[in-house]
């Protein structure tokens, strides 16, 4: 005898729950092909909605701000919880190491899923990304507010510059720093009866002469930003922006490279680098007490007090070569072009770069400061680490500033690690790394 | 009457169609039946369309671009640029160099770990297990473990040597491509230990017996017997090892970030680089798909190879 036909055998009940998981298996995997496509247009708020950036789901409710892990300070999560109270949003904040961070920006930039507010690393990207459309130019922002927050007026002019390209402004210097002081021990310089080097050649000297019993004069970095002061100290230019060439006077460069090279191979007075994603290896071995001496920034201040307490940490101004000099580091808050809360992001960047705020990180963290006010206050002044980073700041030039607009800047960057690596990790001969050097970026200007 | 008398003999030129091989129409109750096989599968389909096809074609597109957010149509020219670049090139030989060195090592220690645990070991699936326990470990805790090992300062092989007099060495600066095919190699080899352990427990014992009667000695039958026998198992490791040492990404990122220098900038952390460090997008998505098309000829050489030796 046959079933009478109900209307919903099993088999049409399968095919049916087949259609359905179809089309819902389409419709999410669509929806997330098609990421940052309609945030723009969507409906869900516009509560919030300014002149710069784009409406969405976080719009008025959230704000997403990419940190450098090694920058969420207590006086900056502070802030946050103050700010979320002012505004009725919520902060969330994301930490990631600087190559993370470069990583998921350029992801972001892609799908159109960006932060609302970014970290820069004083680099070429607020200005690479802020002229190709990406981030935001803040010269809307400035007009209205430049002249209550003094800004540029109260902000060291090299480290706004980095950050300007055609006349507008890309992001706002957060921390100033400069790389090439020297940090030391001074237990172990006092034992060794060594007074803190201020010439090349006092530098070699001490480091022979603190080199033993398991501990090395210095130790240099696999990073090969670590190694542009000693080019500048010679007397080079990273690039020469009027000739279009790299490592100008090439034997006076070459001599800066030869001095560190000699440190690991002739004087064994420094182990030889060991190529890594991470620029923290000499701090760990000078906070082990296997370093007397390392040429930094004030970023490891704060890691070396805390974790060695019983280290005395001095610190002494960039060396001279053939002249005295130090390459600008630091950071900036840019504002992608998609943020989705831009106004709140530019308030907010206004709150993180107040004096106050900025005294409260020194205070916290020795970390230094890109206003002029800053240099000038007299915690900072009585301060002696402090007063030999805020004295050798006006020493700091940034390298790449003349290739900030090229699009293979990158690639010049890696081009130069890969010569630095070779000269120190792998004793290559200098003239044959650096001719390599100049062939492979021979095309990229 | 043997087995084979029982077989049908089919002719392999015909392909198996059943409607058409039994001359009837498909009936109402058969299409039905065909449809909802292919609804159900439907999923699935979309699945590996959106997934992993249209990304594929994305990139395909891409590759003829230039720019990271607004591309422009650049021809061929990322693929002419990628087949002249001598970072390219020295990446690629690098590549060929870390995928030659780890397979013949994870080959020749998985062999012998396997030869070795097949006998009547006591505690041998203890061994076993643990010699598998590097493979079933995240890269990242791998590549993060061997760092630390080999940290010239204060890695635990250093501090080692340095216990029993001998001096330190600096194994990531002076054979940076050697050492990672090591760690390919320990992390490698108990995967293809089980492969060949396999292998091994499917020749009949019966062979070696005969073998032994007929007077061949240990090497003779290790040569003679084990290793053709092994034949498809070491076909199948070398296609599956090829195709993933040539995709390696985790070991040089995390152990020596592609250094020092370009030491072990292998291809793929080099079409990293050019992704987001150099964010060159276009120029990135043409090297992948030149990895894709030599992996696809490689495995292609190979699988030909493999029928005419009758291992597939």
């Amino acid at each position: 005898m046959n079933q009478p036909n109900n209307g919903l055998s099993r088999r049409s009940l399968l095919k049916a729950a087949g259609i359905g998981g179809l089309s819902l298996a389409s419709a999410g995997m669509l929806a997330g092909c098609s990421v940052g496509l309609n945030k723009s247009s969507g409906s869900s708020s516009t509560k919030g909605k300014g002149k710069h950036g784009v409406t969405g789901e976080r719009t008025g409710k959230e704000l997403v701000i990419y940190m450098n892990a090694g920058h969420i300070y207590k006086a900056y999560t502070d802030l946050f919880s103050r700010f979320e109270k002012e505004h009725n949003i919520k902060v969330t904040v994301n930490p990631q190491q600087w190559p993370d961070l470069q990583t998921k920006l350029t992801a972001g930039f892609l799908s159109g899923d960006v932060p609302d507010l970014c970290e820069e690393n004083g680099s070429w990207w607020s200005v690479r990304w802020g002229t190709a459309g990406n981030v935001l130019a803040l010269d809307d922002y400035i007009a209205k507010d430049g002249k209550a927050m003094g800004f540029p007026s109260d902000f060291v002019k090299a480290g706004v510059e980095v950050r300007q390209a055609n006349g507008s402004t890309y992001a706002i210097p957060l921390h100033l720093t400069c790389n090439g002081l020297i940090f030391y021990n001074k237990g172990l310089l006092d034992a060794a009866n060594v007074d803190a080097p201020k010439t090349w050649d006092e530098f070699t000297e001490a480091c022979k002469a603190l080199t033993g019993n398991g501990v090395y004069g210095a130790a240099l970095n696999q990073d090969s930003s670590y190694s542009l002061p000693w080019v500048l100290q010679a007397g080079a230019d990273y690039f020469d922006a009027s000739s279009k060439k790299f490592l100008t006077p090439e034997a006076a460069a070459a001599k800066s490279f030869a001095l560190q090279q000699n440190m690991v191979y002739k004087y064994k007075s420094s182990p030889a680098p060991v190529a890594s994603v991470s620029y923290s290896g000499p701090q760990k071995m000078f906070s082990a007490k296997q370093s007397a001496m390392i040429l930094t920034g004030p970023w490891d201040i704060s890691p070396i007090q805390t974790g060695s307490a019983d280290i005395e940490l001095g610190i002494a101004a960039p060396l001279t070569g053939k002249t005295q000099s130090a390459t600008l580091a630091g950071s900036g808050l840019m504002i992608p072009a998609k943020s989705q809360n831009a106004d709140l992001a530019w308030e907010l960047i206004k709150e993180m770069t107040k004096l106050k705020t900025e005294l409260a990180v020194t205070t916290e963290t020795g970390m230094t400061m890109p206003r002029k006010s800053w240099a000038e206050n007299s915690a900072v002044k009585s301060d002696p680490l402090l007063n030999v980073v805020a004295k050798s700041l006006p020493l700091a030039v940034a390298t790449d500033k003349p290739l900030s607009q090229n699009n293979n800047i990158a690639s010049i960057t890696t081009a130069y690690t890969t010569m630095y690596q070779q000269i120190v990790s792998q004793q290559t001969a200098v003239d044959t790394a650096m001719a390599k050097f100049q062939s492979t970026v021979k095309s990229y200007v | 009457m043997s087995l084979v008398d029982t077989v049908p003999v089919v002719d392999e030129g015909t392909p198996p169609s059943p409607t058409r091989r039994q001359g009837r129409r498909v009936t109402p109750l058969r299409r039905k039946q065909i449809i909802t096989a292919y609804l159900f599968l439907i999923p699935a389909v979309v699945f590996f369309v959106a997934m992993f096809f249209y990304p594929l074609f994305n990139e395909l597109l891409t590759s003829f671009t230039s720019g990271l957010t607004d591309p422009v149509p650049v021809g061929f020219d990322n693929y002419l640029r990628a087949l002249s670049d001598p970072v390219v090139i020295h990446s690629f030989l690098v590549t060929l160099e870390y995928a030659a060195g780890s397979l013949v090592g994870s080959i020749i220690i998985g062999l012998l770990l396997a030869l070795m645990l097949n006998q009547g070991l006591r505690g041998r699936v203890v061994l076993r297990t643990m010699i598998l326990v590097p493979y079933m470990t995240s890269i990242a805790i791998v590549g993060l473990l061997w760092r630390n090992i080999l940290d010239p300062s204060v890695g635990i092989l250093n501090t080692a040597l340095h216990a029993v007099g001998l001096p330190g060495q600096e194994w990531l600066n002076t054979a940076p491509l050697q050492t990672l095919i090591g760690i390919t190699v320990w992390q490698e080899s108990g995967y293809v230990m089980m492969l060949f352990l396999a292998g091994l427990q499917a020749i009949p014992e019966e062979v070696y017996e005969a073998s032994k009667i007929d007077g061949a000695g240990v090497w003779t039958r290790f040569r003679r017997i084990t290793v053709p026998l092994l034949a498809p198992t070491t076909f199948f490791v070398l296609l599956v090892g090829v195709i993933s040492s040539m995709q390696q990404f985790g070991l040089p990122y995390i152990v020596t970030n592609g250094g020092p220098g370009d030491a072990t900038s292998l291809f793929v952390f080099q079409v990293y680089q050019e992704t987001f460090t150099n964010q060159d997008i276009g120029y990135a998505s043409a090297m992948a798909f030149l990895l894709l098309i030599f992996i696809l000829i490689l495995s292609f050489i190979q699988m030909r190879i493999g029928r005419r030796k009758d291992l597939v």
